[in-house]
């Protein structure tokens, strides 16, 4: 079982890279990644006359995941429906929850990587204080935020088999995410609503955690952001779990789930 | 047919297509008004002409670059999904008007795009928009418009024999973004990378479509004569690119394999 388990998320991930040599996957993966932090990180710079931009460095880092958990994982079973794999999954007797989770395995380890390599190069560009990092807490906070990400991711791609819509959705929910995490700018600048909207975000309370580890120590208050995260993350889970039961249901009644 | 029909018909068509699209109504409504979001939070506490000049133009901007470039070359990627890519090279009417007409549809949606962003920025933020001068700003965003329009046509060429369009176009978007300085001036940029940022004629055209609505301590000249430079180099490079895709294109026979 594990052993199936650890060869389907392999396989996975090289159906993930595949197509790329290593130049493409620095250019792609790494290189799309560190201009899009620079972008930010120099509008802020320009918007504020702020030179300290570690709060900038470390929220648009954690940002960047959603690059891999939301429009990689997003459309996971919107490509097996277009290479015709969907039906063999839905008739196999494989837990669904086995395969949505041996697809999540290369995107946490592609979304840590993503947030780790940025922050650090962005960190070296921008000068940002290391010694005044707590590394233990930033890395708790970056395995958490990975964590929900890509729940959120697994909730999308399970609604990509009951829309053709996929892409607006989630090219709509990463810009909201970069909104509502306060990766450039203060939520509290939001109308109140829209504040509100943060809390059910996922980065929102990560990134404020991750901002405490520069020059700070473990605190109640990052101690129930982190909870708050975790929690959101397996609120996502449990969500997709059941909608891809339904889905399921539904597609096996019906047999319509490659049709639209 | 004549060229004027080839380039309206395939305008048209491409039009219909694409408004067709659900993500390209993305690009169209929703990614203006969040991109304002973003850009008009950052840029909340700067000054006015800061907000007009970077927020307000910057979010327009990057829009029409996505609608134009983002959106021509990924056509090109589904001209070969839907098999249609080698028909539109080896029909009678000539490829580089098709591939016009395609990106000429593509700007007339663009440019409702560029619209919404200024109305919702101007609504959202109660910020009143103002410009400095009228004929500068209509003749510097034709001008902005002509010079998307080159650099789209140079890079879907480039595509046109790639079979990982997708993966290029995701690596165009924010990088032009910033060497262009859409979002904030490129003085910010290492000189290094600024040497980059003078090759491309959107970088003279942006700091144009700038003079027009705020005051900037760059004249009009030192700004129009490096984008003319700029874009016939574009345009003569682009004609040379063709003729190099269309050679390799009959050698390799292999346009249609994705």
């Amino acid at each position: 079982m594990i052993r199936r388990f650890c060869s389907q998320a392999w396989l996975n991930a090289k159906v993930n890279q595949g197509g790329l040599d290593l130049t493409e996957f620095l250019a792609y993966r790494v290189g799309i990644s560190i201009t899009t932090l620079i972008f930010y990180c120099l509008i802020a710079n320009h918007a504020t006359g702020q030179i300290d931009l570690t709060r900038w460095v470390v929220g648009n880092a954690f940002a960047l995941c959603i690059y891999e958990c939301i429009f990689g994982l997003g459309i996971c079973f919107n490509s097996d429906r277009y290479y015709g794999r969907l039906r063999s999954i839905i008739v196999s007797p494989t837990s669904k929850l086995t395969v949505i989770m041996y697809y999540g395995v290369y995107s946490i380890f592609i979304a840590f990587l993503t947030i780790v390599v940025s922050f650090a190069t962005g960190g070296l560009i921008f000068g940002i204080p290391f010694n005044d990092l707590n590394l233990g807490m930033l890395m708790l906070a970056i395995s958490i935020a990975v964590f929900t990400c890509v729940g959120f991711g697994f909730l999308f791609a399970v609604l990509a088999l009951i829309t053709d819509s996929i892409y607006l959705l989630l090219n709509a929910i990463g810009l909201l995410i970069i909104i509502f995490s306060g990766a450039n700018f203060p939520v509290s600048q939001l109308p109140a609503f829209a504040q509100w909207i943060a809390h059910i975000f996922p980065l929102f309370r990560s990134v404020q955690a991750a901002n405490m580890s520069f020059g700070g120590e473990f605190s109640s208050l990052f101690g129930q952001l982190l909870i708050g995260e975790a929690i959101l993350g397996l609120v996502f889970y449990v969500m997709s779990f059941i909608l891809i039961k339904i889905i399921e249901r539904i597609a096996i009644k019906r047999a319509t789930l490659e049709i639209f | 047919m004549n060229s004027k029909s080839v380039i309206l018909t395939s305008m048209l068509v491409q039009m219909k297509q694409t408004f067709s699209r659900n993500m390209f109504k993305f690009t169209l409504f929703i990614g203006p008004i969040l991109h304002t979001i973003i850009l008009g939070e950052m840029y909340r506490n700067s000054e006015q002409d800061s907000f007009i000049a970077y927020a307000v133009l910057g979010a327009g901007l990057l829009n029409l670059w996505t609608c134009i470039a983002f959106s021509s070359a990924g056509d090109i990627n589904r001209e070969r999904y839907s098999n249609t890519l080698s028909i539109i090279f080896s029909t009678p009417a000539d490829f580089r008007l098709i591939l016009l007409g395609k990106i000429l549809g593509n700007t007339v949606l663009a440019l409702g795009s560029f619209l919404l962003t200024v109305i919702f920025a101007t609504v959202f933020y109660r910020n009143p928009i103002f410009v400095n001068n009228w004929p500068l700003l209509i003749a510097a965003f034709l001008l902005t418009v002509l010079a998307f329009i080159i650099i789209s046509i140079f890079v879907a060429y480039l595509l046109t024999l790639s079979r990982k369009t997708e993966i290029y176009m995701n690596c165009l978007d924010i990088p032009f973004a910033l060497i262009c300085g859409f979002v904030f001036p490129i003085d910010n940029l290492p000189q290094f990378i600024r040497f980059i940022s003078y090759l491309f004629p959107p970088t003279w055209a942006v700091r144009l479509l700038r003079m027009a609505v705020v005051e900037t301590s760059y004249g009009f000249w030192e700004n129009f004569i490096p984008l003319i430079i700029t874009m016939v180099v574009f345009s003569i490079l682009t004609a040379w690119l063709y003729r190099i895709i269309f050679k390799q294109t009959k050698i390799l026979g292999t346009l249609e394999m994705a």
